[in-house]
Formats: C-alpha cells, structure tokens, sequence
C-alpha cells in the first residue's frame, strides 16, 4: 500500500467558530493505482488532498487520525521531511491551469528549476529535459513552448505544462485537484488521456479529486464517494457506479444529464448544499435523503457487499 | 457604394500602451528629458567644459557669469560649471546607489516579512515601524553623525532610513502573491521557500518597487545635498552639490551666482526624477488605464 489515510478529522477554526471539515476519513491507494474522490463542492475532496501534502492553511487542525506513507506519518512529520517528499514522491495537480504557472517566468525555466530540484543535472541538461518533459505531455513544438511565458498559452496547454511539472521527478503519487474543471469537453478528454498514459509508463499510482462521475467511470480503478467530509461509498468504479447502494451515490448518477430523454425533467438531490455548520447528529445525509427515518438520527453502520465494496448507510438491502 | 461591415481591430501591444501613455503625459517628457541631459552631461563632463573642477586660480576667484566661465567662479577661482558638471557624477552616482541598495535590501527583507506572517514578519514590521517614525532626514543626520562625516557614510545612512518604505511595499505585494496559486504549487513541486521568495515572489512584486524607485531618487539625491549642505556629508573640496551651497550661501548677497546654479541644479535633478516617477507610475499600474 502506498498511501493510507485512516480515521482523518481536520476542523478549521474561523471568526465564526470550528467547522469540522473532514470527519473520520479512511482511504487508502496502492501502487499502480488511480483512486477517485467524488463529491459535490464543500465535500472535503479538496481538504483531503492539501492535507496529504500538508499545505493546509494556517487556521486548519487535524483533530485525528494519520496519514501514513511509505511507513511514515506524514502528520508528525518536520516541514523539512515533508518538503522532501513535495514533487519528488508525491506531486500535485491544481485545479486552476490560469494561475498555477508563475506569470513573469518562462516555461522552460520554470520546469528546468523543478527539475534541478530533484535531479542532479546542470542548467543546460536540465533545460533539455524540459523540453523532453513538454514533449512527453504531447505538446507540439516543445522547443518553442519552452521559451514563452505562461499567458502566452492556452488553458489546456498550461495544464500539460503544469502535469509536466508535477511529473517531473517523477512522483509515486500525483494528487490530481479537479485538473480538468477548467477545461472545455475535447480538452478534458486529451488530458485525461494523457494522464493515464503517464501513469502506465511511469508507474504512478494517482488520487484523482473530481465531481464529474463520467470523468471518474473513463479514469479510475476505484472510487470514493464523499459528501459532507465523510465517506458514504466506496469501491471498484464498476460497483460504485453500476451497483450503487447509498442514496447519495443514486442520486448523483441520476442527476447526469447525458443519454436521459429531453421529456423529462431531470432529478436532482433535493435541499441545501451541505452546511459543515449545520452537521447532523447521526447519518451526514439526514436532510436530503429521501429515504431518510428515524434511525438515521444514529450514525449508519457499515454495510459491506464483497471485498471491495462498502456503504455507510442504514436503508441497504 | 459597399460598407465594409468588419471594422478592422488594431493589436497594440502592451509595451506600445505604455509608450503612449509615457508620451501623453507632456511632463513626463521634460523629466525624462532633463534626467537625459543630466546623465549625459555627468558622463561627458571632461568634454563639456575644459576646466579641472578642483584648480584653483585665485586671480579668477568670485569672477561673475561670463563667457569664459558660464556659471561664475567660486571663493578660490574654480569654474562652477564644471563643479557643477563634476558634481552631477556624485549626486546621481550616489543617488542611484543609495535607491539600489535600499531597494535591494528593502525588497528582500519585505518579502520574507510577508512571506513568512507570524513572529519573524512581526518583528520586521515593527522595527521598521520605529524607523519610519523619525523623520528621514533627522534620523539620516542622527546616522551620519554617530558614523563620521564623510559621503560614504552620508550614503549608507540614507540607504538605510529609506529601507522601511521598501520593506512595506514589498511586503504587501508579497502579501497578496503568496496567496497566488503558483506559490502554492510551487510549494508543492517541492522548490525550497527561499528559492520560492526569490524567483517567484519577488519578480511578481517589482513593478510598484521601480515605481518607488524613481520617485525616490530625487528624494535621495535631495537629502544628498541636504547633508552635504549639513557638511554631514561630502567634505570640501569633493565638487558636491549640497556642499557648494554650504559654502557658497555665504556669499550670497553680492556673489548670487555661487550658491544660486548649484541650487538649480539640485531643484531640477530632484523635479525631473519626480515627473518621471509620476510618469512610470500611471504607465506601470494597470488600475490607472484611462
């Protein structure tokens, strides 16, 4: 296993008072693998993600919980340790492409620096391998590319850019922040492509962070279905997908609008989005579940279906 | 008769809108023209008059503006233009050097300040806050004083009452670029964070630092010959600005031209860094597009 996150809580602390933001979390991702996390906005995904690299900021606590990695917390672990894992063992892909290039530094400099970091090559090889890293995520004329500032490319492009920084070292993991959010369809489509791609010939295993279940069902081997900072499914992608058994997880599949006929409305989760101020007692779902009695009032049990698949919640059959 | 019915978009680059505006402003133009002359004339000094600044010639002393010596001569006989030509090296070199180095010094110390929040940001902040609570020059005069007279010493003080200003606008554009995604991505590609100060927050931080360059430097230059003036700062017989005026006020009432051409060179060095600041502000900051 590389990655394991059991039992994870963090809570941020604001004017307003402690919100707690991710509540018991467990996931784990083994090498070679591409993990989903999908969940509406507020979920946690995002939280999840930063709290791996510990770039939390300063107003968040982990209340428990560790996140071990190749063996080690990654939680008690010196800024210094942690600064060596960044980039090298796990990389991170953010979710805006706009504004994760630093605008007054060229393309290839940029690379060429993150690379020195983790290689021990000289500046000239290093911006020769910046080029070779531009070519590996498939962009045309590298040699070009390399010598023009960020602004002057477009979304997509700056996307591969930044993969390409992230996979510099290259990583054992990247941490992928809805890295096509952004993107229009046809450019979403290439990049995840491209992303597979280099996880094959790399070997790097990714935690893909998306609320774009089609996205999820083209990419991943396994998901994890989140809602309010909790877990409430998770799976083969298959099983969550085709045999969804949490009514959150029904209710997402039914809200996609793709291959439904025009007729009809289409269905949508009823209520607020969730509110980490207005967390409910017992299941996470209460309000917007339709299937909802009164022992949702009490934390749901864990209901396993095979070795893979699991849901949190009481109204399984 | 056909209307073309596009109507053809001219591209102007954003160094061109600069450059429009820079011309649109008339004022901005005689700064950067008379800073022009100056330099020139500070570059060119041994081909712009044919008298040694420093010799004396008591046949010729306190000679009024002629032709022979344009600006009148001084108590010993020394044309004043060429004092003046002379002193132009020193005021701007020196003008110069101290904004760079209060600049760099300033920028740097800002950075980590914003960077880095808490305590050390803290004290920082406060330590210049007590530095910018004297006046410069009185906190400048105060240095000069305890180091030793001399315009080595006259420079470093001043550098160092400017620092503050740097500090605090340097620290909060920093404040504003750490927050940027790239900072954070950076972070996260494992760059170490004084790599990360150094090339990606201060690059994305300069614009308003240049700004307050160039409106400095006549400032600097200013209290300069203010100290010189002083006799804080350059000795005599150094062909200083604010020096020849220390000695020249004296004479004042029947030798006008003494202390009167050393004193409009001053005013205009100072005047024209002021417009071109002014100038270089609404051509830099993308707020002020009119």
């Amino acid at each position: 296993m590389l990655l394991d996150v059991t039992e994870l809580s963090i809570s941020f602390k604001s004017i307003y008072g402690y919100a707690k933001i991710l509540d018991n979390i467990s996931l784990n991702i083994n090498k070679g693998e591409i993990v989903g996390i999908v969940g509406e906005s507020g979920s946690g995904k995002s939280v999840t993600a930063l709290s791996i690299l510990g770039l939390l900021a300063n107003n968040a606590s982990v209340d428990g919980g560790s996140i071990m990695y190749a063996g080690k917390d990654l939680l008690t672990m010196r800024e210094k340790e942690i600064q060596n894992l960044r980039g090298k063992e796990i990389g991170m892909v953010f979710q805006e492409p706009m504004t994760a290039l630093n605008p007054t530094m060229k393309i290839g400099k940029q690379l060429a620096n993150v690379i020195r970091k983790h290689r021990d090559v000289s500046r000239q090889e290093a911006l020769a391998l910046a080029v070779e890293s531009l070519r590996d995520v498939q962009i045309p004329d590298p040699e070009t590319v390399a010598n023009k500032y960020p602004f002057q490319l477009s979304g997509g492009m700056r996307q591969r850019v930044v993969i390409a920084l992230a996979m510099s070292a290259p990583p054992k993991l990247l941490i992928a922040d809805e890295p096509t959010t952004a993107l229009d369809v046809t450019v979403q489509d290439e990049i995840l492509k491209l992303m597979k791609k280099l996880t094959v010939e790399k070997k790097t295993s990714i935690l893909f962070i998306t609320h774009d279940l089609g996205v999820v069902s083209k990419l991943c081997d396994r998901v994890y279905v989140m809602y309010g900072g909790k877990i409430v499914e998770s799976g083969l992608t298959k099983e969550v997908l085709y045999q969804s058994k949490h009514p959150y997880t029904k209710g997402l599949i039914e809200s996609i609008p793709e291959n439904k006929a025009k007729e009809q409305p289409l269905k949508v989760i009823e209520g607020e989005a969730f509110n980490p101020k207005k967390r409910p007692a017992g299941c996470i779902f209460y309000d917007r579940c339709p299937l909802h009695s009164d022992k949702c009032k009490t934390a749901p049990p864990i209901a396993h279906f095979g070795e893979t698949h699991w849901t949190s919640c009481w109204e399984v059959d | 008769m056909e209307t073309p019915l596009q109507q053809q978009v001219v591209q102007i680059s954003p160094s061109r809108i600069g450059w429009l505006r820079f011309r649109k402003n008339p004022m901005t133009l005689i700064g950067a023209i008379v800073l022009v002359i100056f330099i020139l004339a500070a570059i060119f000094a041994p081909f712009l008059t044919s008298y040694d600044p420093d010799k004396v010639q008591m046949a010729e002393r306190l000679a009024g503006p002629s032709a022979a010596h344009w600006f009148g001569t001084d108590e010993v006989g020394r044309d004043i233009f060429a004092r003046i030509l002379y002193g132009a090296r020193l005021s701007l070199g020196m003008g110069i050097s101290v904004v760079v180095i209060a600049g760099v010094l300033g920028t740097c110390i800002g950075a980590v300040a914003g960077f880095y929040g808490k305590a050390l940001g803290q004290t920082i902040m406060r330590i210049m806050d007590i530095m910018l609570a004297f006046p410069s020059l009185v906190l400048a005069m105060a240095l000069t004083a305890s180091l030793g007279a001399n315009l080595f010493n006259a420079m470093l003080a001043i550098a160092i009452v400017k620092i503050p200003v740097y500090v605090r606008l340097a620290r909060s554009e920093t404040l504003v670029v750490k927050e940027k995604l790239f900072v954070k991505a950076s972070i996260s590609f494992g760059l170490s964070k004084f790599w990360i100060i150094m090339r990606h927050v201060i690059p994305n931080v300069i614009a308003p630092i240049i700004i307050q360059v160039t409106i400095d430097l006549g400032d600097a230059i200013l209290l300069i010959a203010t100290l010189g003036f002083l006799g804080l700062g350059a000795q005599p017989p150094t062909p200083e600005w604010g020096s020849m005026i220390n000695t020249g006020w004296q004479y004042f009432m029947d030798q006008w031209w003494y202390p009167t051409f050393p004193g409009c060179a001053i005013f205009l060095a100072t005047l024209s860094f002021n417009l071109l600041g002014d100038g270089l502000r609404d051509m830099l900051d993308p707020k002020s597009i009119r």
